[in-house]
């Protein structure tokens, strides 16, 4: 009976093992295992079924907590940069404030630090992605988002902020800044755990800013379902993006620098 | 701890850290061991879970504070072979300045008559 309790509780232990990053399982798990069921043993014998369950409630609990401890010190020994994280930041700050505050032509000084941190976020951005073809795309795509929001704001309705078309624009705004973040999580400009409230803080600045000086404007339907398809999208990006680890820079650096000295070997 | 990092780099300890380095001095333990030893000197106050010990032992064997020996059977637990650590010389010189600067805070608040029964060691030595 001891036995059992113990045989099971181990299979299933070893399953939960597997929440933790896969370094910290491979030089830590074993060991993990035998302190765990070292602890089922003693468990059973000072209280048996209740000191199991008390013993489980702990390590689920210790479990969550340092499993996320492990996955938040790894990414930062991999790939965390501050001046990455600060530029992203920034611009995840800066860009919806911007675009809100003109939107609906606020004062000036309201709309100028939006523009002044998105300016810098996104200059940082380019200049710490480095790799000229991707950093490109990532500004044109922003670039082609806001030209599309302007457009289809002023030509379908003659005036900002007042039709159909701000759930699209709220849309292709969130490709723009998904593609951006896309590029800048395979540079390693920040990592997957950085970016994900990066992308929640986004999303929040942005509700904030709406129900904040134009509650009155977003009363039907259409607008509430492009700002609420606006925040899942956020959303669904972080999860992708969490399950899709940044690439190697300088390995994509080296390749670039091989495919030159292909071309110029090709030449001479 | 590189050549870089000074002793004061590592302070405060943590309660846990603190108390997963105390059990290691003057005798090598494997994690369960290291358990039972915490558990048995905070009367059962503190009492980790595998996932908190292997997290703090991970940082500590980083920061070269402790390390590992070699593997070896508790023969009081069966006939598993089980990693032990071993407390190094800079983990050593961490602990007593922990210990250092712990007694210093006693010795002030003893001062203050927040320790009943401690004035003698508020007495400047």
């Amino acid at each position: 009976m001891m036995d059992d309790i113990v045989a099971t509780s181990d299979r299933i232990y070893r399953l939960i093992l597997n929440v933790y990053p896969r370094a910290f399982r491979d030089e830590y798990g074993e060991e993990m295992a035998q302190t765990m069921r070292d602890q089922l043993r003693e468990a059973l014998v000072d209280r048996r079924v209740f000191g199991v369950t008390a013993l489980w409630l702990k390590v689920l609990l210790d479990t969550a907590r340092s499993a996320f401890t492990e996955h938040l010190k790894q990414e930062r020994r991999v790939s965390f940069n501050r001046r990455g994280l600060g530029f992203g930041l920034s611009t995840a700050i800066g860009f919806p404030l911007a675009l809100v505050t003109f939107a609906y032509w606020l004062h000036p000084a309201i709309a100028a630090p939006g523009f002044v941190l998105a300016g810098i976020g996104l200059y940082g951005l380019y200049e710490r992605l480095e790799i000229d073809t991707t950093a490109m795309i990532a500004t044109v795509w922003v670039g082609v988002t806001l030209g599309l929001y302007g457009t289809a704001d002023i030509y379908l309705s003659g005036k900002f902020f007042g039709t159909h078309a701000v759930p699209t624009a709220f849309v292709l705004l969130t490709f723009g800044l998904a593609t951006m973040g896309r590029v800048a999580l395979r540079n390693k400009t920040f990592g997957p755990f950085s970016f994900i409230p990066l992308a929640v803080t986004a999303s929040g600045g942005l509700w904030f800013f709406v129900l904040l000086v134009g509650a009155g404007e977003y009363r039907d339907v259409m607008r509430t379902s492009g700002l609420l398809a606006h925040v899942a999208l956020w959303f669904i990006l972080g999860a992708l993006l969490w399950a899709d680890p940044p690439g190697d820079k300088d390995a994509v650096r080296a390749a670039k620098e091989e495919r030159q000295s292909t071309a110029e070997s090709g030449v001479t | 701890m590189t050549r870089d990092q000074n002793l004061e780099d590592f302070l405060p300890l943590s309660e846990s850290v603190f108390r997963i380095m105390l059990s290691l001095v003057g005798e090598d333990r494997h994690g369960y061991g290291i358990m039972k030893e915490v558990k048995a000197r905070t009367e059962g106050r503190i009492s980790l879970a595998p996932g908190t010990l292997y997290g703090a032992i991970k940082r500590l064997k980083q920061q070269g504070l402790i390390a590992e020996v070699e593997k070896r059977v508790d023969p009081e637990l069966g006939d598993e072979r089980r990693r032990y650590y071993t407390l190094t010389v800079p983990g050593q010189r961490v602990m007593r300045a922990e210990a250092a600067r712990v007694a210093d805070l006693a010795r002030q608040a003893a001062a203050k008559d927040l320790l009943p029964g401690w004035s003698q060691i508020a007495a400047p030595a």
